[in-house]
């Protein structure tokens, strides 16, 4: 059968197959390193390629939500009369609430003054969709596809439902990444409601929290509410993270009051960050009273 | 079963028509961008579980056991690398995992192109924990910490039953590819 190799060539062409795995296991393995060792810029690339991503995956996911809505909108009609009950009566609670919550800010916006304190900006939400959620077993990440065009940089806190779920650590023009609160390499300097304690949370790549960085005598019940304390300027204070589930020797751990793992619909908070503080790292005189 | 020229010429390592090779790449590559969608949809709405499935890893084996040319290492590694640019993991690990997983199944095709389904399914499911156990020794290591062991094992076992669905379906495909069964 005529080839059209020639058979000087055929050496090489045998070497080439047999060495081609042993070559890729090694540029792998390189690239690893380079990711390691921050030798290449490799949060641009990724960047660069989750804004291709992000606009295809809304596209393509968008039907389903379309679906998964009406679908729900079928289910809901069934209750739609003890719903619309219910509600009336939610209602007029929140109206007794709201005139409350009046007379509580004039309160305490006269104690600010009088204490001359600044208030902290107000704050600016960008709302968007969860498109891709490619994590995996061993990391937790989800990808948005809003990015600098909408004003989200990276450090803005993500908050979906009830509290926090993540923070983003990558910002394209069309997308960013959001690290979830859960993934191990998560850190969020936080403060315990009731008794002001400082801590660090920390994710376990499961279900539950880790308070790290704990005072000794720290004293912490269960059903104490954790929020972010605002140090290291990086996210902004007293966003709801989670409560104190439980309290023992193997440590402090907290159950988020959001979804984490299942968030459609989150609100990205793209407040001001501070630039000075925004390579430090969180060390212990920060958290220390 | 009819008798296709290209995919005879093909498994023999025979001249094949450019159009067809062609053909044969775009739809594999096709194969694994559906796959790679599946593997990163956001399953919120439906509150399904954490864990899913490597549907890659899946692929890979698959052709590696019944048509090691389709899906050659430089494929592996490219499915892998896109893969790790869409996660937030150490960039090359799934690409290094997809091309271990290709160049050693393919040394043990001689014994599994003739075994039974059954037998298939125990060896991807040894595969699947040794790449999911590969990436958590990985994963430390990159991290300089000790990972949690029970998503890791839960990953491998859950990639393990949902094989033969999906080998059902790549059998179909495989089909659809080359008008034959594969596993002739």
């Amino acid at each position: 059968m005529p080839q059209k190799a020639g058979l000087s060539t055929i050496p090489f062409k045998m070497i080439g197959v047999r060495a081609t795995p042993v070559v890729l296991v090694l540029l792998g393995l390189t690239l690893m390193v380079f990711h390691r060792t921050d030798a290449l810029p490799i949060e641009r690339l990724r960047t660069a390629a989750a804004d291709v991503m992000a606009p295809v995956m809304s596209a393509v996911t968008q039907p389903f939500v379309t679906f998964s809505d009406s679908f729900e909108g079928i289910r809901t009609l069934r209750a739609l009369k003890s719903e619309n009950i219910r509600l009336k009566a939610e209602n007029e609670q929140l109206q007794q609430w709201y005139e409350a919550a009046l007379k509580f800010q004039a309160e305490n916006q006269s104690l600010h003054d009088l204490l001359n304190v600044k208030a902290d900006p107000s704050l600016t939400f960008v709302t968007t969709r969860v498109v891709a959620d490619p994590g995996g077993s061993f990391v937790k990440s989800v990808l948005l596809p809003s990015g600098t065009k909408d004003k989200i940089q990276k450090g803005n806190a993500v908050m979906s439902g009830r509290g926090l779920i993540g923070r983003v650590t990558e910002a394209g023009v069309h997308s960013s990444r959001v690290l979830l609160i859960t993934d191990l390499n998560s850190r969020i300097p936080v403060i315990i409601q009731n008794t002001r304690t400082k801590a660090v949370l920390a994710g376990k790549n499961g279900d539950l929290l880790q308070l790290e960085r704990l005072p000794i005598d720290a004293g912490l019940e269960i059903g104490s509410r954790v929020m972010t304390s605002g140090d290291g300027g990086q996210l902004p204070p007293d966003v709801p993270i989670g409560t104190i589930v439980a309290v023992g020797k193997d440590g402090v751990f907290v159950k988020p009051l959001a979804d984490v793992d299942s968030a459609s619909w989150v609100q990205v908070i793209n407040a001001d960050v501070d630039p000075s503080l925004m390579s430090g790292e969180i060390t212990p005189a920060m958290l220390a009273h | 079963m009819s008798f296709d020229k290209n995919s005879y010429a093909q498994d023999r390592g025979l001249e094949e028509s450019f159009a067809s090779a062609f053909r044969r790449t775009a739809l594999v590559a096709l194969q694994i961008a559906v796959l790679m969608l599946l593997s990163a949809f956001p399953f919120n709405f439906w509150h399904m579980a954490s864990v899913r499935p490597a549907f890659l890893l899946m692929a890979v084996y698959h052709w590696a056991v019944f048509r090691p040319r389709t899906l050659p290492p430089v494929g592996a590694f490219l499915a892998g690398l896109l893969l790790d640019l869409l996660t937030a993991g150490p960039l090359g690990l799934n690409a290094l995992t997809l091309v271990a997983v290709q160049w050693f199944t393919k040394t043990q095709r001689r014994f599994l192109v003739g075994q039974s389904f059954l037998v298939l399914w125990l060896c991807f499911f040894l595969m699947s924990f040794a790449a999911y156990g590969f990436q958590w020794a990985m994963f430390s290591l990159f991290s300089l910490t000790l990972s949690p062991v029970r998503p890791m094992l839960a990953g491998a076992v859950v990639t393990g039953l949902f094989f033969p669905p999906m080998a059902g379906l790549m059998n179909a495909f495989n089909k659809r590819l080359s008008g034959r069964s594969p596993s002739v």
